[in-house]
């Protein structure tokens, strides 16, 4: 039996990584006062800059390669859509012509305005993504559940993403059934598409049904029974630190988009 | 026959082409697996898997047992003949117009059974036809099996059931370690104690009678141990 | 006493038509070890989820009779703390899986976070059941990426943990090879030692002829027979019951219409093999004193082909065996 890890239960839950150690909902204010901190700001230089930012803290906290694979992705898909229409659109404020594509003039003004709302679109779009990268979605629900979320809805929430899992799983494993049964699955578009409803019918029943059972077996485990639950895995509550890490970032959102009304309102 | 995780269902799965071998060759009647779809290898090979709600999918017993021949375009007459002797060796006769949920799991097994029957592979495997079967559902196995047999198919099964290899099949395979380690006559693999033990089966029980009274000659039935007393 | 007890119970699933349980009384005492085999369809699982308190909580449908659980009728119990008192393990090991732990260990934790037991103590309690069944090694691996022979593993170890008094187990063993099934028989049995009520629903008749105390064969929905397992496995009957015998009960009857019958009918290996070795002590000791009384050997093999009893096949009657006395 391994005792380490049966005795890491004792101890509050770290994976000896600053950032990662963070408590959840400290995460949670930091990463959603600097997304909503974009917004407020809406300039590229700003925006753009704590995209690096993060990721550099994903990079920190491990998992930098899961982090920019979507991360990147987004940019790509995004940036490219938001700054070709904004060239489209926006023509009464175009004045300087950056170059020219096949007789298409790129104008600058434009340029920059795409950028700043991609700024702000990916910082915030990053922030959520940093968070919901570095922070399982179990220590999430533990969290809320300290905050008095139920544990009914805490399951629901993590079951449901196994059975995410588990449904893809089984989808494959019926597609091999029908397949071992000589349903072709390969080959056109047609074919695939064909092939592809036999799977449907199982895949939901069995989903139904395992509830059933699922249920029941829950109930077994003492699921219903009201009283206070034990965590074995326990998270170290937010500390004096992190307090007021995360209330100086709000104040720092806060002042910002006081700042951001002042000047609108100076204007 | 072999413990869980031995490679058992990765092996028969091999033999259906619905995995390829990484290395060397599986040739089912001349045609090489690797050069042919799943579907063309399951043709001639049926697998029946161990869930049958993963095969499943028509709404009544009779249209998923019409289903494949339907598939194939089969001629309605010979259809009919193909869906009838499967319905008549899986004895679901009376299920017909259910929908296959309606039916207890054990017969569920059956219905799925019966739909690879009805596309007349020249093999089929059963992968744990046994587990959760109760007297009657063994017996229906066991004819099953004969019936197959005299139509021509050849039948593999994987099972745990020690009493139900004995009493069925003529050649047992025995894997451990994602290997073969033994293949023969069920007398000489379960008089192997080698085998056994490193398989980790056991002798069905009349066997294990004979041992420990030390009655020789490889007993494995009721009445040659009746006899040798 | 009874910790359990039917008493006329009559069950209607909604929408069937015919009962699943009808007119089922009997009452399971504590300590003991229960065995309930018999055709599918007949009433098992059904029987079960009424001693679990899911009849008449979870599944609708009517319910007459009285089921009495340590005292209380079923129908008062709160379904929560039943779940404490009542320990239930069943045959598909997928659902029985929370999917919400991300180790072995938690898994079987779980039970425990819901009773609210102290930390220190569930550390120390699911370390014990994890080596009882032999899932030491799989602590930290996810318990969603498991085999079917090892859910079903967490999944008995995630009951055991929870020390229920009795526990239900319907079909545990069908995903298993012989090992595993032989490992949870042993884990049953241990918790017998203990002291613990179990009721298990079982086709494997070989595991369940060496285990339970007692058997119940169900069919249609009634109890075709019920008694010690002894004095149910002898018994030929129990074959037109739907239920299997186990090969050495076989073998008894066997030999028995052989002509060369054994002291009693034997249901396991250990007690087959001393009944043919008591057979064969006395076979040879009247041997030993027919050739004492008959000294020329002609003599002898004449006197055994002719005399109508042998101690082998009993007394000879116009060509047929009868069947013999038992050997003295």
């Amino acid at each position: 039996m391994d005792m380490q890890f049966v005795n890491s239960f004792k101890s509050y839950q770290k994976v000896g990584n600053f950032w990662c150690d963070l408590y959840p909902l400290t995460k949670m204010i930091i990463c959603f006062s600097v997304g909503l901190s974009t917004i407020v700001v809406a300039d590229w230089r700003y925006g753009f800059a704590w995209c690096l930012f993060y990721f550099l803290f994903a990079a920190l906290a491990g998992c930098g390669k899961k982090f920019a694979k979507v991360f990147l992705v987004l940019f790509v898909v995004i940036g490219l859509f938001l700054t070709v229409i904004r060239q489209i659109g926006a023509r009464d404020v175009n004045t300087t012509v950056m170059f020219s594509l096949f007789g298409w003039k790129w104008h600058l003004e434009s340029f920059v305005i795409a950028m700043n709302i991609n700024s702000y679109m990916l910082g915030f779009a990053g922030a959520v993504l940093l968070f919901f990268n570095t922070t399982a979605m179990r220590d999430i629900m533990y969290s809320f559940e300290m905050l008095g979320v139920s544990h009914e809805t805490s399951f629901i929430m993590l079951s449901s993403m196994q059975n995410i899992i588990d449904l893809r799983k089984t989808s494959v494993t019926i597609l091999e059934s029908q397949k071992s049964r000589g349903i072709e699955t390969d080959g056109n578009v047609f074919l695939r598409i064909k092939a592809f409803f036999p799977t449907i019918g199982p895949l939901m029943l069995g989903a139904f049904s395992s509830t059933e059972e699922k249920s029941i077996a829950m109930d077994a485990r003492a699921f219903s029974v009201d009283r206070k639950h034990t965590y074995i895995r326990e998270l170290e509550p937010m500390t004096g630190k992190e307090k007021l890490l995360s209330a100086a970032f709000v104040v720092a959102l806060v002042a910002l988009l006081a700042a951001r009304i002042l000047l609108s309102i100076l204007k | 026959m072999g413990q869980n995780g031995a490679g058992k269902t990765t092996c028969v799965k091999m033999m259906n082409g619905l995995n390829r071998p990484t290395e060397g060759d599986v040739i089912i009647d001349g045609v090489n697996t690797k050069e042919k779809t799943t579907a063309f290898i399951a043709r001639m090979v049926g697998y029946v898997f161990q869930n049958p709600d993963e095969q499943i999918f028509n709404s009544t017993v009779i249209s998923e047992i019409e289903y494949m021949p339907r598939y194939f375009k089969i001629p309605e007459e010979e259809m009919k003949r193909r869906v009838d002797r499967a319905v008549e060796l899986t004895d679901i006769k009376k299920y017909l117009h259910t929908n296959p949920l309606d039916i207890p799991y054990p017969i569920r097994k059956f219905v799925a059974i019966a739909a690879v029957i009805a596309a007349k592979p020249r093999y089929i495997i059963l992968d744990e036809p046994t587990a959760g079967q109760d007297k009657h559902g063994t017996e229906t196995l066991a004819s099953l099996i004969k019936g197959l047999e005299e139509d021509g198919v050849t039948v593999l099964t994987i099972t745990h059931d020690m009493d139900f290899a004995v009493a069925n099949f003529k050649r047992i395979v025995v894997m451990a370690h994602k290997n073969v380690i033994a293949d023969g006559d069920p007398r000489d693999i379960f008089w192997n104690e080698e085998v056994v033990q490193e398989a980790r089966i056991k002798k069905p029980q009349i066997g294990e009678i004979a041992k420990k009274i030390g009655v020789g000659g490889k007993v494995l039935f009721c009445d040659e141990l009746v006899e040798r007393l | 006493m009874a910790f359990i007890e039917l008493k006329n119970a009559t069950y209607k699933y909604p929408y069937t038509k015919e009962p699943a349980l009808k007119d089922v009384s009997y009452s399971f005492e504590k300590g003991k070890f229960y065995g309930i085999i018999g055709e599918n369809g007949g009433g098992k699982t059904t029987l079960c989820n009424l001693m679990r308190g899911l009849i008449p909580h979870f599944y609708l449908g009517k319910l007459t009779g009285e089921a009495i659980i340590d005292g209380v009728d079923v129908r008062e119990w709160d379904t929560a703390e039943i779940s404490a008192q009542i320990g239930y393990v069943f045959q598909n090991p997928f659902t029985q899986i929370s999917g919400i732990k991300e180790t072995v260990f938690e898994e079987v934790a779980m039970g425990l976070e819901n009773l609210g037991v102290p930390k220190d103590e569930i550390l120390d309690r699911v370390c014990q059941v994890c080596r009882q069944l032999k899932i030491e090694d799989l602590i930290k691996n996810n318990p969603n990426e498991l085999s079917g022979g090892q859910r079903q593993r967490v999944a008995f170890a995630s009951i055991i943990v929870m020390d229920p008094e009795t526990l239900i187990i319907d079909e545990p063993t069908s995903q298993l090879d012989p090992e595993g099934t032989e490992d949870v028989f042993e884990i049953i049995h241990t918790l017998k030692g203990r002291g613990k009520t179990l009721v298990l629903v079982e086709h494997k008749i070989d595991l369940i002829a060496e285990y339970c105390d007692e058997i119940l064969v169900m069919q249609h929905g009634s109890i075709a027979a019920s008694g010690p397992t002894k004095k149910i496995l002898s018994d030929l009957s129990v074959l037109d019951k739907g239920a299997m015998l186990p090969g050495a009960a076989i073998f008894g009857h066997e030999m028995q219409r052989a002509g060369k019958p054994l002291r009693e009918i034997p249901i396991t290996v250990d007690e087959a093999a001393a009944l043919v070795a008591e057979r064969g002590k006395a076979e040879w000791q009247s041997r030993l004193k027919t050739r004492a009384l008959a000294t020329p050997t002609g003599l002898r093999r004449w006197r055994t082909l002719t005399s109508p009893y042998s101690p082998a096949s009993g007394w000879r009657l116009w060509g047929r065996t009868a069947p013999a006395r038992p050997p003295a």
